[in-house]
Protein backbone atom coordinates (compact mmCIF):
# COMPACT_ATOMS: atom_id res chain seq x y z
CA UNK A 1 0.00 0.00 0.00
CA UNK A 2 1.26 3.29 -1.37
CA UNK A 3 1.82 6.49 0.92
CA UNK A 4 -0.97 8.08 -1.11
CA UNK A 5 -3.87 5.56 0.07
CA UNK A 6 -2.23 5.44 3.26
CA UNK A 7 -3.00 8.79 3.60
CA UNK A 8 -6.29 9.18 2.40
CA UNK A 9 -7.64 6.14 4.98
CA UNK A 10 -6.47 8.32 7.63
CA UNK A 11 -8.00 11.51 6.55
CA UNK A 12 -11.42 9.55 6.11
CA UNK A 13 -11.29 8.46 9.50
CA UNK A 14 -10.31 11.21 10.87
CA UNK A 15 -13.32 13.03 8.99
CA UNK A 16 -15.43 10.76 10.22
CA UNK A 17 -14.44 10.99 14.06
CA UNK A 18 -14.66 14.98 13.72
CA UNK A 19 -18.33 14.58 12.45
CA UNK A 20 -19.60 13.61 15.54
CA UNK A 21 -18.14 10.08 16.22
CA UNK A 22 -17.30 11.58 19.47
CA UNK A 23 -20.09 14.43 20.44
CA UNK A 24 -22.20 16.67 18.01
CA UNK A 25 -21.00 19.46 15.65
CA UNK A 26 -23.38 21.84 14.09
CA UNK A 27 -23.73 22.98 10.26
CA UNK A 28 -26.33 25.53 8.83
CA UNK A 29 -27.90 25.82 6.17
CA UNK A 30 -31.23 27.52 4.73
CA UNK A 31 -33.51 27.36 1.51
CA UNK A 32 -35.48 30.21 0.39
CA UNK A 33 -38.36 29.85 -2.17
CA UNK A 34 -39.89 32.73 -4.50
CA UNK A 35 -43.24 33.05 -4.16
CA UNK A 36 -46.16 34.43 -6.01
CA UNK A 37 -49.55 34.98 -5.78
CA UNK A 38 -50.42 35.07 -9.39
CA UNK A 39 -50.52 31.76 -11.47
CA UNK A 40 -49.99 30.72 -14.65
CA UNK A 41 -53.10 30.57 -16.73
CA UNK A 42 -53.19 29.11 -20.36
CA UNK A 43 -55.48 30.48 -22.62
CA UNK A 44 -57.58 28.04 -25.09
CA UNK A 45 -58.25 27.84 -28.87
CA UNK A 46 -61.77 27.29 -29.68
CA UNK A 47 -63.56 26.52 -33.28
CA UNK A 48 -67.24 26.41 -33.19
CA UNK A 49 -69.30 26.17 -36.33
CA UNK A 50 -72.82 26.74 -36.53
CA UNK A 51 -75.59 25.26 -38.77
CA UNK A 52 -76.28 26.57 -41.81
CA UNK A 53 -78.13 27.19 -44.83
CA UNK A 54 -78.12 26.49 -48.67
CA UNK A 55 -79.20 28.72 -50.80
CA UNK A 56 -80.95 27.94 -53.15
CA UNK A 57 -82.53 25.01 -51.87
CA UNK A 58 -82.11 22.29 -54.57
CA UNK A 59 -83.70 18.37 -54.04
CA UNK A 60 -82.84 16.98 -57.27
CA UNK A 61 -79.26 18.38 -58.88
CA UNK A 62 -78.96 18.66 -62.17
CA UNK A 63 -75.89 19.12 -64.48
CA UNK A 64 -75.67 23.12 -64.59
CA UNK A 65 -76.74 23.64 -60.69
CA UNK A 66 -74.59 25.47 -58.26
CA UNK A 67 -75.89 25.97 -54.42
CA UNK A 68 -74.50 27.75 -51.74
CA UNK A 69 -73.90 26.64 -48.36
CA UNK A 70 -73.42 29.86 -46.04
CA UNK A 71 -72.38 29.36 -42.19
CA UNK A 72 -70.73 31.08 -39.13
CA UNK A 73 -67.56 30.01 -37.67
CA UNK A 74 -67.05 31.33 -34.20
CA UNK A 75 -63.32 31.03 -33.04
CA UNK A 76 -62.21 31.73 -29.78
CA UNK A 77 -58.30 32.85 -29.48
CA UNK A 78 -57.41 33.30 -25.48
CA UNK A 79 -53.46 34.08 -25.00
CA UNK A 80 -51.83 37.43 -24.74
CA UNK A 81 -49.66 36.53 -27.78
CA UNK A 82 -52.00 33.86 -29.79
CA UNK A 83 -52.14 33.84 -33.50
CA UNK A 84 -52.92 31.19 -36.05
CA UNK A 85 -54.40 30.03 -39.33
CA UNK A 86 -58.18 29.30 -40.13
CA UNK A 87 -58.59 26.72 -43.11
CA UNK A 88 -61.15 25.12 -44.80
CA UNK A 89 -60.12 21.39 -45.54
CA UNK A 90 -61.77 20.94 -49.27
CA UNK A 91 -61.80 17.34 -49.31
CA UNK A 92 -63.65 16.91 -46.16
CA UNK A 93 -66.83 18.25 -48.41
CA UNK A 94 -68.03 14.90 -50.03
CA UNK A 95 -67.62 11.92 -47.37
CA UNK A 96 -68.88 9.49 -49.64
CA UNK A 97 -70.89 9.08 -52.98
CA UNK A 98 -73.48 6.75 -53.70
CA UNK A 99 -73.67 6.30 -57.76
CA UNK A 100 -77.11 4.50 -59.26
CA UNK A 101 -75.76 1.22 -61.06
CA UNK A 102 -72.33 0.77 -62.26
CA UNK A 103 -71.43 4.63 -62.67
CA UNK A 104 -68.00 5.31 -61.06
CA UNK A 105 -68.43 7.35 -58.04
CA UNK A 106 -64.65 9.17 -58.59
CA UNK A 107 -66.30 9.92 -61.94
CA UNK A 108 -69.24 11.92 -60.68
CA UNK A 109 -67.06 13.36 -57.80
CA UNK A 110 -65.50 15.51 -60.59
CA UNK A 111 -68.29 16.64 -61.86
CA UNK A 112 -68.76 18.71 -59.07
CA UNK A 113 -66.04 21.61 -58.14
CA UNK A 114 -65.68 23.54 -55.03
CA UNK A 115 -65.69 26.95 -54.19
CA UNK A 116 -64.48 28.61 -50.23
CA UNK A 117 -65.69 32.18 -49.87
CA UNK A 118 -64.20 33.84 -46.70
CA UNK A 119 -64.51 37.63 -46.84
CA UNK A 120 -62.17 38.95 -43.75
CA UNK A 121 -64.46 42.65 -44.41
CA UNK A 122 -67.50 40.81 -43.26
CA UNK A 123 -65.85 39.08 -39.81
CA UNK A 124 -66.32 40.66 -36.63
CA UNK A 125 -63.30 40.16 -35.18
CA UNK A 126 -62.22 41.42 -32.07
CA UNK A 127 -60.37 45.07 -31.12
CA UNK A 128 -57.55 44.91 -33.16
CA UNK A 129 -57.09 41.65 -34.08
CA UNK A 130 -56.53 41.16 -37.66
CA UNK A 131 -57.91 38.17 -40.27
CA UNK A 132 -56.10 38.42 -43.73
CA UNK A 133 -55.76 35.53 -46.50
CA UNK A 134 -52.72 33.02 -46.03
CA UNK A 135 -53.09 30.79 -49.42
CA UNK A 136 -55.52 28.74 -50.75
CA UNK A 137 -58.55 28.19 -48.55
CA UNK A 138 -56.77 29.43 -45.38
CA UNK A 139 -56.90 32.50 -43.57
CA UNK A 140 -54.74 33.99 -40.51
CA UNK A 141 -55.59 35.28 -37.69
CA UNK A 142 -53.93 37.29 -34.88
CA UNK A 143 -55.08 38.59 -31.64
CA UNK A 144 -57.25 37.49 -28.44
CA UNK A 145 -60.98 37.68 -28.85
CA UNK A 146 -64.10 36.28 -30.25
CA UNK A 147 -64.00 36.00 -33.99
CA UNK A 148 -67.66 35.56 -35.92
CA UNK A 149 -66.40 34.84 -39.03
CA UNK A 150 -69.37 34.45 -42.00
CA UNK A 151 -67.72 31.60 -44.30
CA UNK A 152 -69.34 30.16 -47.74
CA UNK A 153 -68.75 26.77 -49.40
CA UNK A 154 -70.53 26.74 -52.99
CA UNK A 155 -71.20 23.78 -55.06
CA UNK A 156 -71.43 23.64 -58.60
CA UNK A 157 -72.47 20.61 -61.02
CA UNK A 158 -70.81 21.77 -63.62
CA UNK A 159 -72.65 21.40 -66.72
CA UNK A 160 -70.91 19.79 -69.89
CA UNK A 161 -72.61 18.71 -73.44
CA UNK A 162 -70.95 15.69 -73.17
CA UNK A 163 -72.58 12.17 -72.19
CA UNK A 164 -73.54 12.63 -67.95
CA UNK A 165 -75.71 10.33 -67.66
CA UNK A 166 -73.83 8.67 -64.97
CA UNK A 167 -74.46 10.87 -62.16
CA UNK A 168 -77.76 10.61 -62.05
CA UNK A 169 -79.52 9.31 -59.16
CA UNK A 170 -76.16 9.68 -56.97
CA UNK A 171 -76.11 10.75 -53.48
CA UNK A 172 -73.17 12.78 -52.04
CA UNK A 173 -72.54 13.32 -48.40
CA UNK A 174 -72.18 16.62 -47.22
CA UNK A 175 -72.42 15.71 -43.69
CA UNK A 176 -68.59 16.18 -42.35
CA UNK A 177 -67.48 19.73 -44.21
CA UNK A 178 -64.42 20.36 -41.62
CA UNK A 179 -62.81 23.78 -40.78
CA UNK A 180 -59.44 23.88 -38.44
CA UNK A 181 -57.95 26.27 -36.61
CA UNK A 182 -54.21 25.83 -35.94
CA UNK A 183 -52.08 27.87 -33.53
CA UNK A 184 -48.73 29.36 -35.10
CA UNK A 185 -45.95 30.44 -32.86
CA UNK A 186 -46.05 34.14 -31.63
CA UNK B 1 14.44 -1.78 -31.28
CA UNK B 2 12.02 0.63 -30.96
CA UNK B 3 11.11 1.93 -27.76
CA UNK B 4 7.82 1.33 -26.11
CA UNK B 5 5.91 4.41 -24.59
CA UNK B 6 3.08 1.91 -22.88
CA UNK B 7 3.68 2.65 -19.55
CA UNK B 8 5.33 6.23 -19.43
CA UNK B 9 4.10 9.46 -17.82
CA UNK B 10 2.91 11.12 -21.24
CA UNK B 11 0.91 8.17 -22.29
CA UNK B 12 -0.67 7.88 -19.08
CA UNK B 13 -1.85 11.84 -19.45
CA UNK B 14 -2.85 11.22 -22.85
CA UNK B 15 -5.09 8.59 -21.92
CA UNK B 16 -6.65 11.11 -18.78
CA UNK B 17 -7.84 13.36 -21.39
CA UNK B 18 -9.01 11.37 -23.57
CA UNK B 19 -10.54 9.67 -20.63
CA UNK B 20 -11.73 12.71 -19.62
CA UNK B 21 -12.94 14.13 -22.87
CA UNK B 22 -15.51 11.01 -23.43
CA UNK B 23 -17.21 11.34 -19.92
CA UNK B 24 -17.90 15.13 -20.70
CA UNK B 25 -19.24 14.18 -24.20
CA UNK B 26 -21.57 11.56 -22.74
CA UNK B 27 -22.52 13.65 -20.01
CA UNK B 28 -23.94 16.26 -22.70
CA UNK B 29 -25.38 13.62 -24.62
CA UNK B 30 -27.57 12.64 -21.73
CA UNK B 31 -28.08 16.57 -20.55
CA UNK B 32 -29.53 17.53 -24.26
CA UNK B 33 -31.09 14.31 -24.33
CA UNK B 34 -32.87 15.40 -20.98
CA UNK B 35 -33.46 18.76 -21.69
CA UNK B 36 -35.30 18.53 -25.65
CA UNK B 37 -37.94 16.66 -24.21
CA UNK B 38 -37.83 13.16 -24.64
CA UNK B 39 -40.74 11.75 -22.47
CA UNK B 40 -42.85 14.70 -22.77
CA UNK B 41 -44.67 16.67 -25.68
CA UNK B 42 -44.50 20.28 -26.46
CA UNK B 43 -48.26 22.16 -26.99
CA UNK B 44 -49.76 23.21 -30.24
CA UNK B 45 -53.20 24.28 -30.51
CA UNK B 46 -55.88 22.87 -32.79
CA UNK B 47 -59.72 22.79 -32.78
CA UNK B 48 -61.61 21.82 -35.34
CA UNK B 49 -65.68 22.13 -36.48
CA UNK B 50 -67.36 20.47 -38.62
CA UNK B 51 -70.95 21.21 -40.40
CA UNK B 52 -72.99 19.04 -41.56
CA UNK B 53 -74.76 20.37 -44.67
CA UNK B 54 -76.71 17.13 -45.34
CA UNK B 55 -77.04 14.83 -48.46
CA UNK B 56 -76.45 16.39 -52.43
CA UNK B 57 -79.14 14.20 -54.70
CA UNK B 58 -79.15 13.88 -58.32
CA UNK B 59 -81.57 13.90 -60.49
CA UNK B 60 -82.38 12.65 -63.68
CA UNK B 61 -83.14 12.77 -67.31
CA UNK B 62 -86.16 10.85 -68.67
CA UNK B 63 -88.53 11.17 -71.26
CA UNK B 64 -91.34 9.07 -71.98
CA UNK B 65 -94.05 9.19 -75.10
CA UNK B 66 -97.64 8.07 -75.57
CA UNK B 67 -100.03 8.77 -78.23
CA UNK B 68 -103.13 10.72 -77.07
CA UNK B 69 -106.37 8.68 -76.24
CA UNK B 70 -108.30 8.18 -79.06
CA UNK B 71 -105.23 7.43 -81.49
CA UNK B 72 -106.31 4.36 -84.32
CA UNK B 73 -103.84 4.09 -86.95
CA UNK B 74 -107.07 3.71 -89.46
CA UNK B 75 -106.41 7.40 -89.49
CA UNK B 76 -103.78 7.48 -91.96
CA UNK B 77 -105.07 4.75 -94.02
CA UNK B 78 -106.12 5.03 -97.64
CA UNK B 79 -104.14 8.30 -97.82
CA UNK B 80 -103.76 9.98 -101.77
CA UNK B 81 -100.83 11.48 -102.89
CA UNK B 82 -100.68 15.51 -101.06
CA UNK B 83 -102.81 14.04 -98.30
CA UNK B 84 -102.44 13.93 -94.39
CA UNK B 85 -103.29 12.85 -91.43
CA UNK B 86 -102.80 13.46 -87.96
CA UNK B 87 -103.13 12.88 -84.32
CA UNK B 88 -101.87 13.80 -81.07
CA UNK B 89 -99.04 12.52 -79.19
CA UNK B 90 -98.21 13.42 -75.31
CA UNK B 91 -94.57 13.61 -74.02
CA UNK B 92 -93.80 13.96 -70.53
CA UNK B 93 -90.65 14.67 -68.60
CA UNK B 94 -90.60 12.64 -65.84
CA UNK B 95 -87.06 14.00 -65.03
CA UNK B 96 -85.75 16.89 -62.91
CA UNK B 97 -83.52 18.69 -66.02
CA UNK B 98 -85.45 20.75 -68.69
CA UNK B 99 -84.78 18.85 -71.86
CA UNK B 100 -84.87 20.28 -75.12
CA UNK B 101 -86.38 18.17 -77.85
CA UNK B 102 -85.96 16.61 -81.33
CA UNK B 103 -87.77 14.42 -83.01
CA UNK B 104 -86.49 11.87 -86.10
CA UNK B 105 -89.01 9.58 -88.09
CA UNK B 106 -87.78 6.63 -90.43
CA UNK B 107 -90.14 4.76 -92.35
CA UNK B 108 -90.29 1.46 -94.36
CA UNK B 109 -90.10 2.75 -98.05
CA UNK B 110 -90.53 6.13 -99.52
CA UNK B 111 -94.02 8.06 -99.91
CA UNK B 112 -94.23 8.96 -96.57
CA UNK B 113 -93.48 11.95 -94.82
CA UNK B 114 -93.64 12.23 -91.05
CA UNK B 115 -94.19 15.35 -90.02
CA UNK B 116 -94.17 16.62 -85.59
CA UNK B 117 -94.81 19.66 -83.59
CA UNK B 118 -95.53 20.70 -80.54
CA UNK B 119 -98.75 22.00 -79.50
CA UNK B 120 -102.40 20.43 -80.56
CA UNK B 121 -103.23 19.40 -83.95
CA UNK B 122 -104.93 22.19 -85.71
CA UNK B 123 -106.47 20.59 -88.43
CA UNK B 124 -104.02 22.66 -91.23
CA UNK B 125 -101.00 20.92 -92.22
CA UNK B 126 -97.98 21.15 -90.63
CA UNK B 127 -95.54 23.50 -91.73
CA UNK B 128 -92.17 21.70 -90.40
CA UNK B 129 -89.59 19.70 -92.44
CA UNK B 130 -90.46 16.29 -92.68
CA UNK B 131 -88.38 14.48 -89.94
CA UNK B 132 -87.79 11.14 -92.09
CA UNK B 133 -84.23 10.15 -91.85
CA UNK B 134 -83.54 13.51 -89.98
CA UNK B 135 -83.02 14.56 -86.22
CA UNK B 136 -84.96 17.84 -86.58
CA UNK B 137 -85.98 20.50 -83.71
CA UNK B 138 -89.54 19.49 -82.13
CA UNK B 139 -90.83 23.19 -83.13
CA UNK B 140 -93.59 24.94 -81.16
CA UNK B 141 -96.87 25.69 -83.62
CA UNK B 142 -95.37 28.75 -84.38
CA UNK B 143 -91.95 27.99 -85.42
CA UNK B 144 -90.18 29.95 -83.80
CA UNK B 145 -87.73 27.65 -81.95
CA UNK B 146 -87.14 24.15 -80.13
CA UNK B 147 -89.25 23.32 -77.67
CA UNK B 148 -87.22 22.86 -74.27
CA UNK B 149 -89.84 20.59 -71.56
CA UNK B 150 -89.40 21.33 -68.11
CA UNK B 151 -89.22 18.58 -65.57
CA UNK B 152 -92.08 16.98 -64.16
CA UNK B 153 -94.44 18.82 -67.09
CA UNK B 154 -96.17 17.36 -70.28
CA UNK B 155 -96.55 18.35 -73.67
CA UNK B 156 -99.21 17.69 -76.29
CA UNK B 157 -97.86 17.75 -79.78
CA UNK B 158 -99.22 16.79 -83.12
CA UNK B 159 -97.78 14.19 -85.84
CA UNK B 160 -98.98 14.05 -89.44
CA UNK B 161 -98.11 11.75 -91.24
CA UNK B 162 -98.24 13.16 -95.74
CA UNK B 163 -98.95 10.32 -98.44
CA UNK B 164 -95.92 12.33 -100.67
CA UNK B 165 -96.35 12.57 -104.88
CA UNK B 166 -93.95 9.91 -104.98
CA UNK B 167 -96.56 7.61 -103.35
CA UNK B 168 -97.86 4.48 -104.98
CA UNK B 169 -101.19 2.66 -104.89
CA UNK B 170 -101.77 0.22 -102.03
CA UNK B 171 -97.99 0.87 -100.43
CA UNK B 172 -97.94 0.12 -97.04
CA UNK B 173 -94.98 1.39 -94.39
CA UNK B 174 -94.72 1.22 -90.43
CA UNK B 175 -92.86 4.04 -89.14
CA UNK B 176 -90.74 4.48 -86.29
CA UNK B 177 -90.98 8.29 -84.19
CA UNK B 178 -88.17 9.16 -81.82
CA UNK B 179 -88.44 12.02 -79.65
CA UNK B 180 -85.02 13.00 -77.75
CA UNK B 181 -84.54 15.25 -74.72
CA UNK B 182 -81.46 16.79 -74.35
CA UNK B 183 -81.31 18.60 -70.79
CA UNK B 184 -80.43 22.51 -71.04
CA UNK B 185 -78.01 24.07 -68.65
CA UNK B 186 -80.60 25.44 -66.06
Amino acid sequence: MNKFVKGSIAAAAATVLLLGGAGSLAYWNDTAGLHSTDKINAGKLELVAADGNWAPEIVKWVPGDASTYATTLTLTADGDHIAGDLAFDEASIIGSITAAGSADPATIRDQFEFTFDLDPAEADLPAGATLSPNGANTFSFDGAGTYTIPVEVTVAFLFDEGDQNDSMLATLDLSAITFTATQTAP
Amino acid sequence: MTPSHASTPHRRGRWRVRHLALTALGATALLTVALSGVGGSYALWQDSATVDAGTLTTGTAELAARWASGHSDAAWSNLLPGEWAQQEFTLDNTGSASLELTVAASTGSEGFEVRASAGECGGTPLSSDPANGARLPLMSPSGTGAVVLAGGTVLTGCLEVRAAATSTPAQEAEFTVQFDGQQVAP
